[in-house]
């Protein structure tokens, strides 16, 4: 018998290979069943992670309204105390002029008395005792760097509070991002539901494209000179430029 | 006492009531405020300054965008402007000056250094220093 050409497939049988094409499509669809659980288990931790954004975000603002009402307290207190301050100054000055008043006054006395203790050895004793007494003049000359020391003190616990400003800046950049975030997963989790898109909330809407113009997320609180230092050179170099 | 009128603005409350302390501090009583570039607009047309301090990052309108109008205005073209700023890279030093402000201060500020600034500023155009 001529040998026929066989054919790789017996009949009602398989091919001895197996059916190549056949069972890549069975690998593939167990990946996809396996898959499809993991992707909805991504799906759900993005709806859960998109979803806390916003909480943080509210949580970020909260610091803000908190750090902005605790500075305007302090504010409120230091500019009390500032007046304070300045009141008891003018109450030194006053204490200053009577005392230039008693100082002429104890001269003119000086003069009286002069005389009557030259002659009289216990009115002399007396009177220069009366002189050296601490309350007949005087407050001590420290007293008025003492005084511009807390006044500077105060001046500069205020001038401190500018962190506040400043933290602000950067919590708003810091939110910014959050926002950003929260729309890239937003995104990705449209791309999960077919054609339903939904849109995105108020809060994100009301950003404006260009947030720049509203904050500084790179601000710093730095209190080296070496910033205002390079400012200061660069508006030099630029009056010297434009007038040159 | 200065009698210069100055504008102040800043959208940080903080900020606003820290510089008018410390303009008070050195002898400049006479102060108004304003929230952002549109509001100060709106003071300086109302209640005229000769003076205006301003702030780069505001809502509404940005401090650089009020100094662009004061600046195209006949009215203010030639007022005295101190940008005060979280915005310390030389970029934007340059395109502040630019704009031809008078002069920029890195926050946060010192008093003495703001004093600097403004009796630099009014002496450069023949106003009366504090």
């Amino acid at each position: 018998m001529k040998a026929s050409r066989k054919s790789h497939v017996p009949r009602g049988g398989r091919p001895r290979g197996g059916w190549p094409a056949r069972d890549s499509l069975d690998n593939f669809l167990k990946v996809v069943s396996g898959v499809i659980p993991l992707l909805d288990s991504v799906k759900e931790s993005l709806e859960e992670s998109t979803g806390s954004i916003p909480k943080a975000s509210r949580q970020l603002d909260n610091v803000t309204k908190a750090t902005e009402s605790a500075t305007v307290e302090i504010l409120d207190l230091l500019e009390r105390m500032s007046a304070r301050v300045d009141t008891l100054g003018k109450a030194i000055v006053g204490v200053r002029a009577a005392s230039r008043e008693g100082e002429i006054r104890l001269a003119a006395m000086d003069a009286l008395i002069a005389p009557l203790a030259m002659s009289n050895p216990e009115v002399h004793a007396r009177w220069c005792e009366f002189r050296k007494s601490p309350g007949c003049l005087a407050l001590p000359a420290s007293l008025d760097a003492e005084f511009d020391a807390l006044r500077t003190d105060t001046m500069n616990i205020g001038m401190a509070l500018q962190v506040q400003d400043i933290t602000t800046q950067q919590i708003a950049g810091v939110s910014h991002m959050i926002e950003s975030i929260r729309m890239n997963l937003a995104e990705v989790l449209q791309s999960f539901s077919e054609g339903e898109r939904t849109s995105p909330p108020e809060q994100t809407k009301s950003r404006p494209a260009d947030p720049n113009g509203r904050f500084n997320g790179d601000a710093e609180y730095s209190r080296m000179p070496d910033r205002q230092e390079d400012a200061d050179e660069i508006v030099e170099r630029w009056k010297r430029g434009n007038h040159a | 006492m200065a009698t210069t009128k100055f504008l102040i603005v800043d959208d940080s409350l903080t900020m606003r009531r820290i510089v008018i302390n410390t303009l008070k501090s050195i002898g400049f009583e006479n102060v108004i405020e304003a929230a952002d570039g549109k509001d100060a607009m709106a003071k300086l047309l109302s209640e005229g300054a000769e003076f205006l301090i301003t702030d780069w990052n505001m809502p509404e309108m940005s401090g650089l965008d009020l100094v662009k109008w004061a600046r195209a205005s006949e009215q203010f073209a030639d007022m005295p402007i101190l940008m005060i700023t979280t915005r310390g890279n030389k970029d934007d030093v340059i395109e502040a000056m630019k704009m031809r402000v008078n002069n920029y201060i890195v926050k946060p500020f010192t008093a003495p250094g703001l004093k600097e600034k403004i009796d630099q500023i009014l002496k450069s155009v023949g106003a009366g220093a504090a």
